[in-house]
């Protein structure tokens, strides 16, 4: 599934080749199915024993990407970011640009043209362009519009250890894990929600938080893993093979501590592995979800991940089991969340 | 100034603010008809009323740091828990609930009249193994700062003391308040330090008609401050506009009138660079009137926040005018 799922393309903005295949795929498994007017999903479960609560599972399904800015008259594309992209990975990628997937590679200057300056930098989105070999700006106008949506191109592939490589794990982790719990049945009612536009501002679940406003909600992610090479053990934040990361906190969005607890109680208590969230850089829809309608007890449950972002994001097989059956345990249990009330006294009459 | 002093030593670093609430519900309960907290860890008071609904929130939660990581040796990495210079964290002692009490350094060999990172630097617990640190530490608990709370006769000088003199000033306006036509709600937020989290949420949850919320901001009387407007001493402060927000005129216009007839010193500020959680409650569903009642603050988000007790006392008694008035305007 993961393999199906990250060759499939979903650039902000332009989620429906995934989302058509989600709804495809999952639609029969719900009692009610929403396709809103921005593109969010949304699988309605009714509980066998609900307890009154709405309990929200999020993961996107947009992925970072391009899109095309303007044709040169040579017939080169020229192309902005979509999401947050490190400059650094772009030169020399495979790409497929538009809704015919024509296949490009980005480009930049000759060698022997650079100035030893140029040689030195990293080439700005500014100097780089996409080549699909097209002859003249009317050529390439035959294939490619401006504004159509370019994706990495990257197959899945196994690496040792059961570790993979692919685009966008970032988040089809969270979806993948998502069709596959939306097959069974909870205590709970539950709100399975796919959303779009995580990447460029956490705007798909800013809305859905909206209309579901969700007592409980998890948030399942990709996070960054910082356990490579030349790097200190300070500032890994997580690392791959040590199970599922839980946040505490991050720059969009406080776990709520009760919610955490009973996470690494469920994990506990099935012998699950998991690490937290050691940095608090990055931020994902949590943020939006917890602060949005009346709030929510929000917890982020995430797959650690190597060049996120990335054309060849690298994670690992170990980890994807051991969050699958966290997330599975935790909605099984989820009705018995109970977090401690502060205070809730009805104060004497003046 | 008893229970400001012991509001400003108390622990709430953001997302770990339960033992303020206790403090905070003790003081206001008898005089107020309920108090709970919402979903997202705000406590709220009420005083009811059957004129119209007015919300006044102040800002709980105070910066600190959380533990990101445990050295074989026993130190520990950290992140910032909300927005301050890794200077002014510099040397300064922080203690976690359980009394673990640690200093901040930075690496031997880093270049801390340059630009400082939090990454290369750590906390001591006074620990020589990580077996060691776990005993007091884990990985992800918060620490707040300390800085201990210090009247003189000109100012008082306390970690927290702007956020912390903005809950002090709703409970004292709470206690004096009495037979209010108004439907009054006085709500101490909690989790700003990232995006204003408890402020997003409150307006939803009443609908208020009108919004104050009551904030510490930088003073600008320092030297080499850009604008020498907003001063220590010189009364309650009334936002006109910061970064975030541009607060409602007539409702601020109202509150400066409170004050002119009321005798209440205050002073109008423009903060350019500057966000409030004014702002997230203005946004609120279709929109609430909001305005700001302010408390100049010099060295802000440091161990050693200034301010000084007769603008405190002008912004409670702002408030007792306020709450008075009939609201005529739209």
């Amino acid at each position: 599934m993961l393999k199906i799922l990250t060759e499939l393309d979903a650039v902000s903005g332009n989620e429906y080749e995934l989302s058509d295949f989600i709804l495809s795929q999952v639609s029969n498994y719900a009692d009610e199915v929403i396709r809103d007017y921005m593109g969010n999903l949304i699988f309605y479960k009714k509980g066998k024993k609900p307890n009154g609560k709405k309990i929200g599972v999020f993961a996107h399904m947009d992925e970072v990407g391009l899109i095309v800015k303007s044709i040169t008259d040579d017939g080169y594309i020229k192309f902005d970011t979509v999401g947050g992209i490190d400059d650094r990975i772009l030169l020399s990628q495979k790409v497929s640009v538009g809704p015919d997937k024509i296949c490009g590679v980005i480009g930049t200057k000759a060698i022997h043209l650079q100035s030893k300056s140029e040689k030195k930098a990293v080439p700005k989105v500014s100097d780089l362009y996409i080549d699909i070999g097209a002859q003249s700006k009317e050529d390439a106008m035959q294939y490619v519009n401006k504004g159509d949506y370019i994706a990495f191109k990257s197959e899945y592939v196994r690496l040792h250890h059961r570790r993979f490589k692919a685009k966008a794990i970032d988040d089809r982790v969270g979806c993948a894990i998502m069709m596959e719990l939306i097959r069974e049945k909870y205590d709970s009612d539950i709100y399975f929600c796919f959303t779009v536009q995580e990447e460029t501002g956490l705007r798909g679940a800013t809305v859905l938080a909206r209309k579901i406003n969700p007592d409980t909600a998890i948030v399942l992610e990709a996070t960054t893993a910082g356990d490579t090479a030349f790097s200190s053990k300070h500032l890994y934040a997580t690392v791959l093979g040590n199970g599922p990361v839980i946040s505490i906190m991050d720059n969009a969005s406080y776990g709520d501590r009760d919610l955490r607890v009973f996470i690494e109680n469920v994990a506990k208590s099935r012998g699950i592995k998991y690490q937290h969230k050691l940095t608090s850089n990055g931020g994902n829809d949590a943020g939006a979800i917890q602060s949005r309608a009346s709030g929510c007890k929000v917890c982020s449950v995430s797959l650690p991940c190597r060049y996120i972002h990335s054309a060849v994001s690298v994670a690992d097989g170990g980890d994807y089991d051991e969050m699958r059956m966290l997330v599975r345990a935790v909605l099984n249990d989820i009705g018995e969340f109970e977090p401690n009330e502060v205070s809730e006294s009805e104060a004497d009459d003046v | 100034m008893n229970l400001l002093k012991k509001l400003t030593q108390a622990f709430a670093v953001s997302g770990s603010e339960d033992s303020i609430h206790e403090l905070i519900s003790a003081e206001i309960a008898s005089y107020v008809d309920e108090i709970y907290t919402d979903n997202l860890g705000n406590l709220i008071a009420h005083k009811s009323g059957n004129g119209k609904k007015i919300l006044f929130t102040a800002q709980t939660d105070e910066i600190g740091v959380m533990v990101t990581y445990i050295e074989d040796n026993g130190f520990l990495r950290f992140a910032p828990v909300g927005k301050f210079q890794p200077e002014s964290a510099l040397h300064q002692k922080v203690i976690f609930p359980n009394g673990t009490v640690g200093v901040i350094c930075a690496e031997i060999g880093t270049d801390v009249s340059g630009e400082l990172k939090f990454t290369s630097m750590y906390i001591d617990i006074g620990t020589v193994s990580s077996e060691d640190t776990l005993k007091y530490v884990a990985h992800g608990d918060t620490a707040m700062f300390i800085g201990m709370f210090i009247k003189t006769p000109a100012a008082l000088i306390s970690k927290s003391l702007g956020c912390r003199a903005s809950v002090y000033i709703l409970i004292e306006a709470a206690k004096r308040i009495k037979n209010n036509a108004n439907d009054l709600y006085f709500v101490f937020t909690s989790r700003n330090q990232i995006g204003y989290k408890g402020n997003m949420v409150v307006g939803y949850n009443i609908e208020p008609d009108y919004a104050v919320t009551v904030d510490a901001v930088a003073a600008q009387d320092c030297p080499k401050s850009s604008d020498s407007a907003v001063c220590l001493g010189k009364g309650a402060v009334l936002k006109l506009m910061d970064k975030s927000v541009i607060t409602h005129k007539g409702l601020r216009e109202m509150l400066r009138g409170c004050a002119d007839d009321a005798g209440i010193s205050c002073q109008v500020g423009v903060f350019p660079t500057d966000v409030s959680g004014t702002a997230a409650i203005q946004g609120t569903k279709s929109g609430v009137p909001a305005a700001s009642i302010s408390i100049p603050v010099r060295n802000i988000n440091t161990t050693c926040e200034t301010a000084n007790y007769e603008d405190i006392k002008a912004c409670i008694k702002l408030i007792e005018e306020f709450c008075k008035k009939d609201f005529i305007f739209a």
